[in-house]
């Protein structure tokens, strides 16, 4: 059986993941194809128009002055060049523009000039993984589908039965049989709480598509919306990834495949594409006993924002840190992690929706469905009706659950024109907010200067590696 | 030190009209930053600057190298604060570099003849018989001394005994300059080696750790630069 094998855009935490597992930054960029990511273009998602974008870089914003000040000053007179919030507060824009990319090479491994993840080949990070943990964190392989389960009277797991008919006991199971969830479908028929109300996209496309010429590798994945969905467009070292994730209620199979042959050009036409299916939810539970759901058999939702590798991360993290020392004391975790990825879940869930709902393309049924207020989740609807009274604030974001931080919205609300009333803070301090935003654009022009182009990086990297300090 | 376009062989039959200005051509060193190093002179070096490592643009690849100053307008040398006999192998070997015609074969000494030492002073192979075999065998010690430091330099790496250095020098006129880019040995980490590998290679390249930590102190004299 095979990984499901797409997915390719990472977080920003998978540095963190890789220098903790012990992986030296420079083999795994050689192994998996690796390229830098900075954030996310999303192109045509705000009016649908050709000149249509705005980022969702990873670098956090400066601070110029309050949120209400620096909104203000974004709409008055001064902004002379119309800058967007996210041109005046970060230069990460202006490097993924010019294909920069974010470290240079005497750069330490895992440190940034800016923050970055990574665009990966996910067959090989699979293979990169496996070997690693094998050969260096002596892990036991056993390579056998699971064809049933032998329990405990209390209903726990007590060990997989191997489809040679041998048994492997176990104290503590991770399903992550990816969409066939093993375990926690299969076994414990965990009911799944489908979100197709509020995320409409169920399928995708996706084709591994050659460079043209060995050019420049974008350093942000390009999302693109289409009358029924998004392209995303991943930059590897020696091929592009894209796919087109689109909603079959809205949008037929070929026509879905149209719009994305279309998106390629006429060299595409020969390409293979692989077709998936999923529906976008998640498991009502994914502890249950001695068990738990990590990856595609916790749920899947469309990858706009890369969040599924994250959650495997985030629950790699808390399985290894909080797994306690007697079996007994699941039960605790089991309550505990259950509530935080169910947040977890829902807080991904409205910051995907918010690309959508507050967009004011009217062209397709897709488009105007997703703005009516019976798509749009109550704490959404809560949240941008004060954020409509008054800017939001680090006190929305109190929860350490939450997964995108006020930064994140405030880079997607204001790259899709979301109005906030403002109070004007006076010519004065507009002045000063003026000056600093000013003396930051010549600060860009600097750090720009010193980073070299993404592929001249990578090739770099190739050849030399990175040093540890 | 590759073949560049102003050098030539150096020949007896055709450079016997030649004449060189040895510590002319040094001088031509002396507004550097950094001069480059092996870990052989060490221990004459560490009384005179500090001893950094430092990246390479290209390659990310750390090198050893002496500080000489903040900026190149202002360095130990060029304020005239080192003597002669205490000159890094690097700077004592000018106007000579060495010409690698192939990896396999040994490189023959070449001659800089854009040095501003040459054209000048005695004739080359006559009166100068003595500051010509100082120069080589400065060249020669350069060359040999190559892979054992770039050895030394893989040990530290290895045995995580590499630092950043964290330099501000602060001008008479309140400016604070941060000088980026230098790495140094922490010797402090020693006492972390728990592996008796690791200790029996630090045992064997202890003198040139405690040298170029010793030669650290040289900081200071970097620092009144600046006053
Ligand atoms: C279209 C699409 C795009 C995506 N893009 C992104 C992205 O940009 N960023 C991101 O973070 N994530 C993305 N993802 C999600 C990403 O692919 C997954 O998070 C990641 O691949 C991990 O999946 P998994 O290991 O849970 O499942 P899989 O990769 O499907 O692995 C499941 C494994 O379980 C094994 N298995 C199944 N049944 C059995 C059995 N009975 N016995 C034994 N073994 C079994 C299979 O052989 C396989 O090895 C995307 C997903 C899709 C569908």
């Amino acid at each position: 059986m095979g990984t499901v094998g797409v997915g390719e855009g990472t977080w920003p935490s998978m540095r963190t993941t890789l220098k903790d597992l012990g992986v030296c930054e420079a083999d795994f960029i050689r192994a998996c194809d690796a390229t830098f990511k900075q954030g996310a273009r999303f192109n045509r998602w705000v009016d649908g128009s050709e000149s249509d974008f705005y980022y969702h870089p990873l670098m956090l914003p400066a601070y110029f002055a309050p949120l209400n000040s620096l909104i203000h000053w974004l709409g008055c007179d001064l902004n002379t060049e119309d800058l967007s919030y996210s041109t005046a507060s970060c230069y990460q824009e202006a490097a993924c523009e010019a294909g920069l990319a974010p470290k240079a090479i005497t750069t330490p491994q895992y440190q940034g000039v800016l923050n970055y993840a990574y665009h990966l080949d996910t067959h090989k990070f699979s293979e990169f993984i496996k070997k690693h943990c094998i050969e260096t964190l002596n892990v036991v392989h056993k390579v056998s589908d699971v064809t049933g389960v032998r329990t405990e009277e209390d209903g726990a797991i007590s060990s997989l039965i191997l489809q040679d008919n041998t048994e492997l006991p176990g104290d503590f199971y991770i399903d992550c049989s990816g969409f066939s969830g093993v375990l926690i479908d299969k076994h414990f028929h965990i009911p799944f709480a489908d979100r197709s109300e509020v995320l409409f996209c169920d399928r995708a496309l996706a084709v591994q598509c050659p460079y043209d010429q060995a050019g420049a590798i974008a350093s942000h994945t390009v999302s693109t919306a289409t009358g029924s969905g998004w392209i995303w467009d991943i930059g590897l070292q020696s091929r592009r990834g894209v796919g087109h994730v689109y909603s079959s209620r809205y949008c037929s199979d070929s026509d879905a495949e149209q719009v994305l042959r279309r998106h390629l050009g006429e060299k595409s036409r020969d390409l293979p594409i692989k077709s998936i299916r999923y529906t976008p939810g998640h498991r009502e539970r994914f502890w249950v006993k001695n068990c738990v759901a990590v990856g595609l058999s916790a749920g899947f939702v469309e990858p706009l924002e890369a969040s599924s590798i994250l959650l495997v991360e985030l629950s790699a993290y808390w399985i290894a840190e909080k797994l306690p020392l007697r079996r007994s004391e699941l039960w605790r975790c089991e309550k505990q992690f259950n509530d935080i990825f169910q947040y977890r879940w829902n807080s991904i869930i409205e910051f995907l929706k918010l690309h959508y709902c507050l967009s004011s393309r009217k062209d397709t049924p897709f488009w105007r469905d997703n703005t009516s207020a019976s798509s749009i989740p109550a704490s959404l609807i809560d949240k941008l009706e004060r954020w409509k009274e008054k800017s939001p604030s680090v006190l929305d974001f109190l929860s350490r659950a939450d997964v995108f931080p006020l930064e994140s919205y405030c880079f997607v609300m204001y790259g899709m024109n979301f109005k906030t009333s403002t109070h004007d803070p006076g010519k004065n301090r507009l002045e000063k907010i003026q000056a600093k935003i000013d003396q930051y654009r010549k600060e860009t022009d600097k750090v720009l200067a010193f980073l070299p182009q993404n592929r001249t990086l990578l090739n770099a990297i190739n050849e030399h590696g990175l040093q540890r300090i | 030190m590759t073949t560049m376009p102003s050098v030539e062989i150096l020949e007896e039959h055709s450079h016997r009209q030649l004449r060189v200005d040895f510590s002319e051509a040094r001088k031509a060193y002396f507004h550097r930053r950094l001069v480059p190093v092996v870990i052989s002179e060490f221990s004459t070096l560490m009384f005179h600057y500090p001893i950094v490592l430092v990246k390479d643009g290209q390659t990310g690849k750390f090198s050893c190298s002496v500080l000489l100053g903040i900026s190149e307008e202002s360095t130990l040398l060029s304020r005239g604060r080192v003597d002669d006999g205490a000159l890094p192998l690097s700077i004592q070997r000018l106007p000579l570099v060495a010409v690698e015609s192939s990896p396999e074969s040994d490189p023959v000494i070449g001659l800089d003849i854009d040095s501003p030492g040459v054209g000048k002073g005695e004739p080359i192979f006559g009166e100068n018989a003595t500051a010509l075999n100082d120069a080589m065998a400065a060249l020669g010690e350069i060359y040999r001394g190559r892979e054992e430091t770039e050895d030394y330099i893989q040990n530290v790496l290895a045995m995580d005994l590499v630092s950043k250095l964290q330099a501000e020098v602060t001008y008479k006129d309140g400016r604070k300059v941060t000088m980026e880019g230098l790495y140094s040995v922490d010797i402090n980490r020693v006492a972390r080696i728990d592996d008796d590998n690791k200790r029996s290679q630090f045992m064997k390249i202890s003198r040139y750790l405690y040298a170029q930590n010793f030669s650290l102190y040289n900081m200071t004299r970097i620092a009144e630069l600046a006053g």
